[in-house]
């Protein structure tokens, strides 16, 4: 009896132990094979085709800017069996947006979508891809001797009276005071609508100040064909002026960031009124902490989805606007530290 | 467990070749099977790694082809020879198979998309091209530095967007042989880890499954030395195992059973034999005995016959009518002792002698015995030993009614009682106490008497031979009440015992 025990304990062990090697067996292979599965994940992920293959070509400074405006471009243009690539993001060399451009007409793409500018080789080449039946899309910057079809962005004449308002708000000028205003500015491109933007700036403050007040508007032309030379032409303003201006305006998020560092370098804070562009959690925290007065935000991934509405309505119909408008928001203070919140908590 | 009981009946009834086999067979297919597994998980890794940097080679070939393209076009150019046409022609063909092995669907895979703009890109430049190499051999100068200007400018471009698409997916590639190499480091460990817990597995197949067959092997040799020792009191377990060694079991068992009957046979048929022949020397010793004592006694017989017969004739001549008839009744008790010691003879003629002793006695002693005899005749003819009453009577005679001062009385009794015969030998003489008679029936008698009275054979002699006449012990026995009471001699004699013997 006691052998027989003994016996069927052994059993246990061996049975036990084929038991375990079988566990450890399966389990290793999945282990593997799904280690391995996830490099093929990687290698070749044909999820999904698409109909139309558009380009978005901007500049390579701004971004975050950009970033926001191509997910929201990419969002909609999923819903139109679309897909947006942004060109020029993965290259070894950095081209400007004309050579991206020829690129994009070269590939024979369905549909372009640029930050457009004033300059004439922009022009020809957007002349070129609408006569190669490529719709062209100019976004927040338009060009508009080009027979592009549809412009996408912020109205400059508004944007210009919403500074002004803004200056108002926070400038108080007696009579015969003087009120001078610095508007950076985008020297290359040449952009009409950064001239509408100071148009707008200064008619709304001919309004809203006494006629006595001396209002001088300062464009200053930020060279930002090399690069970082935005940041040291912004330094020059605070090394290089005698005065400061009342207020510094600022045409684009990466002058804004600019702007606000160099103040908090310069220790001038609250001796000079900052007004900002864009929304990124930078600027929000320097508008939160009143060294940037207050900020302009614009629904970028509203701007994309109008950018990609606008392609597919050109391919699809005859009859298309040629201006479509992006909301933009003033952000103060208070908005600034509620919207912070926001983003931590997302 | 009824699976298991049933398996492992199934194992033991195996041969011993099979359960080897078997053995062997399943280390075997694990070894084999785990190494299997190693293979297959390596195999796909290699396969990984191959796709992996496939995509760079393919990628370079693209980019050699372009170039070759543009090299045989710039040859052209140049030279304008067919050479280089020829060449232009050839690169110009592999780089458009090339091409048509890139991807022209959208995706939503900036990689697969860079493909479909080289690929785009690519038809343009070779439109170019061609029409550049048209334009030379219209020798339209103006015209075909222009195109090669443009193609030039186009294939910068595509040289670049290849090379991007290459150090993207070279990127993407490290990426991913991170993820390999981690794997491929886990997939170390855990081979290691198999091969172990297979060994070790192995091992106990091993150890469990030889052990079921050479358990019973040992217990055999055990078994086997045992007998080997002498002990012959012992059964080998089978297991009820059907193998080999269980059959060899199952034979070693009935051998022993065997051997163990033929050593209880042999015991005895040799007990059987040795008694026998004890037997049979001590009815030759006791023959021999009275034999010699018969010769020893036979030179006075012989003698005496003869000068007992001499003494008769002449007592006759004389006319000594009872001297004659005495002298013949001894020469008769004589002749009886002479003829008959060595043959059975019948009742009848032992009583005969018995009567011829009673004479002579009477003669000698002047009638004082006075002999009785009560014999139912029918039981003369029984086959008994010669000389057996005779010396009883002589005993009576001289142990119990010699020297008696009454008349001494003798009294001869042969009668059948119940499923036996009784020989009675009576005397009203001296009687024997119970030391005596226990002494006379072992033997230790008194012999001073001997020479005088006896013809040499006494009661010991007697009982012994009637013992191995019949084969039996007790025939005889004696009965006294005590001194002065008489003496009865018994012989009871069973009428199976002489059944037996006839």
């Amino acid at each position: 009896m006691k052998s027989r025990i003994k016996i069927e304990k052994k059993e246990y062990i061996y049975l036990g132990s084929i038991l375990i090697f079988i566990v450890i067996m399966i389990l290793s292979m999945i282990y593997v094979q799904r280690k391995l599965s996830e490099v093929g994940n990687i290698e070749s992920k044909k999820s999904k085709q698409y109909e139309n293959h558009y380009v978005l070509i901007t500049g390579n400074e701004d971004n975050e800017f950009w970033e926001s405006v191509y997910q929201g471009a990419k969002k909609e243009a999923e819903l139109h069996n679309s897909y947006v690539e942004r060109l020029g993001n993965n290259l070894v060399a950095q081209l400007d947006k004309t050579e991206l451009l020829e690129i994009a007409i070269d590939a024979n793409v369905d549909g372009i979508i640029i930050d457009g500018d004033n300059e004439e080789r922009m022009a020809a080449l957007i002349n070129k891809a609408v006569d190669n039946d490529i719709p062209v899309v100019t976004v927040r910057d338009d060009c508009t001797n080009s027979k592009r079809q549809t412009y996408v962005g912020i109205s400059s004449y508004n944007l210009g009276r919403e500074y002004a308002n803004q200056i108002h708000k926070t400038i108080q000028k007696e009579n015969d005071e003087k009120l001078s205003i610095c508007v950076l500015m985008d020297s290359f491109t040449g952009d009409l609508g950064q001239d509408i933007v100071i148009t707008g700036i200064r008619e709304r403050l001919a309004e809203l100040y006494d006629s006595s007040i001396k209002i001088e508007i300062e464009g200053i032309f930020v060279d930002n064909s090399t690069t970082f030379s935005a940041e040291e032409r912004i330094r020059d303003i605070f090394i290089e002026h005698n005065q400061l201006p009342d207020a510094l305006i600022c045409l684009t998020s990466i002058y804004t960031k600019c702007a606000y560092q160099a103040v908090v370098d310069h220790n001038k804070v609250g001796d000079i009124v900052i007004l900002g562009y864009y929304d990124t959690n930078a600027i929000l925290e320097a508008v939160s902490k009143n060294i940037v007065q207050s900020t302009i935000a614009i629904d970028t991934e509203e701007m994309g989805s109008l950018c990609v509405t606008a392609l597919s309505e050109i391919q699809r119909t005859e009859y298309f606007s040629s201006y479509l408008a992006v909301e933009a928001d003033v952000i103060e203070e208070k908005q600034a530290k509620e919207l912070l919140e926001n983003n931590t908590k997302e | 467990m009824a699976i298991s009981t049933k398996i492992k009946e199934r194992w033991t009834n195996y041969s011993l070749q099979i359960k080897l086999v078997i053995v062997f067979i399943s280390t075997i297919t694990l070894i084999v099977g785990i190494n299997i597994v190693l293979f297959f998980n390596i195999n796909i890794m290699i396969k990984k790694v191959d796709n992996i940097y496939i995509s760079n080679v393919t990628l370079n070939q693209l980019s050699g082809a372009l170039n070759d393209v543009q090299e045989s076009m710039k040859e052209y150019l140049d030279t304008k020879s067919s050479d280089a046409l020829e060449e232009y022609y050839i690169s110009d063909q592999e780089y458009k198979n090339l091409l048509s092995h890139l991807n022209d669907k959208i995706y939503d895979d900036e990689m697969l998309l860079t493909e479909k703009n080289i690929r785009e890109i690519s038809y343009n430049y070779l439109k170019i091209v061609d029409r550049t190499i048209t334009a030379k051999r219209g020798r339209d100068v103006e015209q075909y530095r222009a195109y090669y200007e443009e193609a030039t400018e186009k294939y910068d471009k595509i040289n670049m967007l290849i090379y991007s698409l290459n150090n993207e997916k070279f990127k993407n590639n490290n990426n991913n042989y991170y993820v390999l190499l981690t794997s491929l480091n886990y997939l170390e460990l855990i081979n290691i880890a198999m091969l172990i817990v297979a060994a070790l597995i192995d091992i106990i197949i091993i150890v469990i499954l030889t052990g079921t067959i050479t358990r019973p092997l040992k217990e055999l040799t055990i078994a086997a030395e045992k007998v080997a020792e002498g002990n012959f009191d012992i059964t080998v377990p089978v297991h009820g195992s059907s193998d080999e060694v269980g059959i060899l079991s199952n034979i070693f068992n009935h051998m022993i059973i065997s051997i163990q009957n033929y050593i209880i046979q042999t015991k005895k048929s040799m007990e059987l034999e040795s008694a026998l022949k004890e037997r049979q020397l001590s009815m030759e010793t006791h023959l021999k005995d009275a034999q010699l004592k018969y010769l020893q006694a036979q030179i006075n017989p012989h003698f005496l016959f003869n000068t007992l017969n001499a003494g008769a004739q002449l007592a006759m001549l004389e006319g000594a009518d009872k001297t004659t008839i005495f002298i013949e009744n001894m020469a008769d008790f004589f002749r009886y002792n002479l003829k008959k010691i060595n043959e059975d003879t019948t009742l009848g003629e032992e009583v005969k002698l018995v009567d011829t002793y009673i004479y002579i006695l009477n003669v000698r002693f002047g009638g004082e015995i006075n002999y009785k005899k009560n014999i139912d005749e029918t039981l003369a003819g029984i086959k008994v030993p010669s000389m057996i009453l005779q010396p009883l009577v002589e005993n009576a005679v001289n142990y119990g009614i010699r020297g008696l001062e009454r008349p001494g009385i003798i009294e001869l009794s042969i009668y059948k009682n119940e499923n036996k015969i009784d020989i009675s030998i009576w005397d009203n003489g001296n009687g024997m106490t119970e030391d005596g008679i226990k002494n006379a029936l072992a033997g230790i008698a008194v012999e001073e008497h001997k020479s005088a009275n006896s013809n040499g054979i006494g009661l010991k002699n007697v009982i012994e031979r009637l013992e191995l006449y019949f084969n039996k012990k007790d025939l005889l026995s004696i009965k006294s009440d005590g001194i002065d009471q008489g003496t009865e001699v018994l012989i009871e004699i069973e009428y199976q015992d002489l059944m037996d013997l006839a």
